[in-house]
């Protein structure tokens, strides 16, 4: 390889990285399609409580047992992988020097962040938003925001836009705390603790991408970085509360409650 | 006798009423609480990725590097600049070799200019020559831009951006008694002041330092159209923050105050011998309510026009740190958006 210094040298590189999103991920680690590729997580406990850590993937030893069918506590083989979440005992990276197929794995600000959970966020917000009667104060907020540097202004209301791209999402992010809490203003006394924890949670998780794209993190950094992280994953009560994940939850409650 | 009896009775059925609301209530609460536990959850592949976050960050630095977005774009970097720089013919090696090439120089460069902050001379490879290096990261200075037409005189650039002549001249004064009396300084006569040259500017370039590497400046184009229309969308007054003493003022705003710029402007001091030239900016101070401390359940600080007492105030244009977001929050009153870039999310916190 020809060097900064003018030199040819000779070269061994290192696979350390493999940067993709999740369904990729699954045919390249041989998982299934809700499994981690990086722990072995069961598939129904997938987002638990980020305390408890489950076993790293070990895909040397599935190789092993495929290959010499060690006896397992399972009924057999295929159990054995199945209850793990694998699909393949002979991972592709397996054998290569120096690559620990665990580590290929990177995080991925795109999808997981921007086109995932803030995705998700806004659903629930939506629902939040049409429950409580604040989707035009929203819509009106949406409008007004003033332009900023790096920002680009969103010209149509939040109701009129049908489809979001990454960097849509990501300029979100930015401004969704502060439209949030313009449009939950005047609230009154039955509303205080709902709207409060509303915010609580959208900001905890906009605070988390925050720290997230931080370029260089400093050990002083870590104490907060790591609460803010507990807090934004640990800490769902309210997001569970009132569902993030399916609105026809919400229609429901709607409908109890009234 | 017996209509007292009919009293109690009717009370009774009245709290037995209300019991019953009231257990009916609680059973509707814990049957929506129910409801929600059971259908709600966390259980998908995106929140599990979470959890691995803070270990990945540790062992392997910021995330950020690992983006796809990088990987997109290589389409374009590594594969169609070097087709279009080839022959055409047999391209692959020579993509290849063009996109070695770059990242040699690149590299080469990145050398240079570390051994140029370390020593401040390179020497040249071979040859023991050594060249004094130019320092290429200097301080980029706060400019402004857009001269407005017909703003010569202090009057006419009032009627232009429809600001009152009284305030701007108090507050021109104001500034005026607080800077050093020097060759420098304005005249602090109201009829002299008025004969100065005046320029009015409709854009200022506020060098703000990046978060993360202080050596390099982001450049902030807050505008201030006055009246006027900014390419078809209504006038633009942007907001600004300004510095104003030390870091124990306005609470958790850390000294910083946010304010809406409606007017720039170039006074040149042509009566004294200096003819110094003095930029200025002439902002409208936004209030902090509950002294700059955030507001609880909204999570955010709110600013307000000021009820009592003036609110114009001229100031140099060193003083403008940066461009702000607030956003409108009822009348007359907004929220300061502090998660709208990483720098002010650092200082307000």
């Amino acid at each position: 390889m020809d060097c900064a210094d003018g030199k040819t040298r000779l070269c061994f590189p290192i696979w350390s990285a493999w940067i993709t999103d999740h369904a990729e991920y699954a045919d390249l680690q041989g998982i299934g399609s809700k499994s981690c590729p990086k722990c072995e997580v069961p598939c129904e406990e997938l987002g638990g409580d980020p305390r408890w850590m489950y076993q790293t993937h070990d895909y040397m030893l599935y190789r092993e047992k495929a290959l010499r069918h060690e006896p397992t506590e399972a009924a057999g083989i295929p159990e054995y992988f199945q209850r793990l979440g694998v699909k393949i005992g002979n991972n592709v990276f397996t054998g290569l020097d120096r690559v620990s197929p665990v580590d290929l794995h990177k995080p991925d600000l795109l999808h997981n962040i921007h086109l995932g959970l803030f995705k998700h966020m806004m659903e629930w917000v939506e629902g939040f938003l049409k429950k409580h009667k604040r989707q035009q104060a929203f819509d009106d907020t949406w409008k007004d925001i003033p332009p900023y540097p790096g920002f680009s202004v969103p010209k149509k209301a939040y109701r009129e836009i049908t489809q979001w791209k990454g960097k849509e999402m990501r300029n979100l992010g930015g401004c969704i705390s502060a439209v949030l809490a313009s449009a939950l203003r005047n609230l009154d006394s039955s509303q205080y603790q709902d709207f409060k924890s509303a915010l609580k949670c959208v900001s905890t998780q906009v605070d988390f991408t925050s720290w997230l794209n931080i370029v260089v993190i400093h050990q002083t950094h870590f104490p907060t970085w790591k609460a803010t992280c507990r807090y934004s994953t640990g800490q769902r009560t309210f997001f569970l509360s009132s569902g993030p994940r399916r609105l026809p939850a919400l229609k429901q409650i709607a409908r109890i409650g009234s | 006798m017996a209509d007292q009896c009919a009293k109690e009775v009717r009370h009774r059925t009245v709290a037995n009423r209300r019991r019953l609301a009231d257990q009916e209530r609680v059973e509707r609460s814990a049957r929506r609480a129910d409801l929600i536990r059971r259908e709600n959850h966390f259980n998908f592949i995106k929140m599990q990725y979470l959890t691995h976050f803070a270990s990945h960050v540790r062992r392997f630095g910021s995330i950020s590097m690992y983006s796809t977005k990088i990987g997109e774009l290589a389409h374009k970097d590594q594969i169609k600049d070097g087709y279009r720089r080839s022959k055409k013919n047999e391209a692959t090696r020579q993509i290849l070799s063009h996109y070695g090439r770059q990242c040699v120089l690149g590299i080469r460069l990145q050398t240079i200019e570390a051994f140029s902050k370390v020593d401040g001379v390179i020497v040249v490879e071979d040859s023991g020559i050594e060249m004094p290096t130019i320092p290429s990261n200097c301080t980029p200075r706060w400019v402004l831009k857009g001269r407005m037409k017909n703003t010569s005189t202090l009057t006419e650039l009032c009627t232009a951006l429809d600001i009152h002549y009284s305030n701007m001249m108090e507050e021109i004064l104001r500034f005026i008694r607080q800077t050093a009396a020097d060759d420098r300084r304005l005249p602090a006569d109201p009829a002299e002041l008025r004969l100065l040259p005046v320029e009015g500017f409709a854009q200022l370039e506020i060098p703000v330092p990046d978060l993360q590497e202080t050596d390099r400046f982001q450049i902030n184009r807050a505008r201030c159209t006055g009246t006027k229309a900014f390419r078809n969308c209504g006038s633009r007054n942007d907001s600004v923050w300004i510095q104003t003493g030390g870091e124990a003022n306005y609470g958790d705003l850390r000294g910083g105050v946010v304010a809406r710029l409606p007017a720039l402007l170039k006074i040149r001091n042509i009566l004294s011998e200096a003819a110094a030239v003095h930029r200025l900016a002439l902002v409208r101070i936004l209030h902090p309510i509950n002294g700059g401390r955030f507001h609880i359940p909204s999570r955010h600080i709110q600013v307000g026009n000021r009820i009592n007492g003036p609110d114009m105030r001229i100031v140099s244009i060193g003083a403008v740190i940066g461009q702000a977001q607030v956003i409108p929050s009822g009348e007359k009153q907004w929220i300061v958006n502090h998660r709208i870039d990483l720098r002010t999310f650092n200082e307000i916190y």
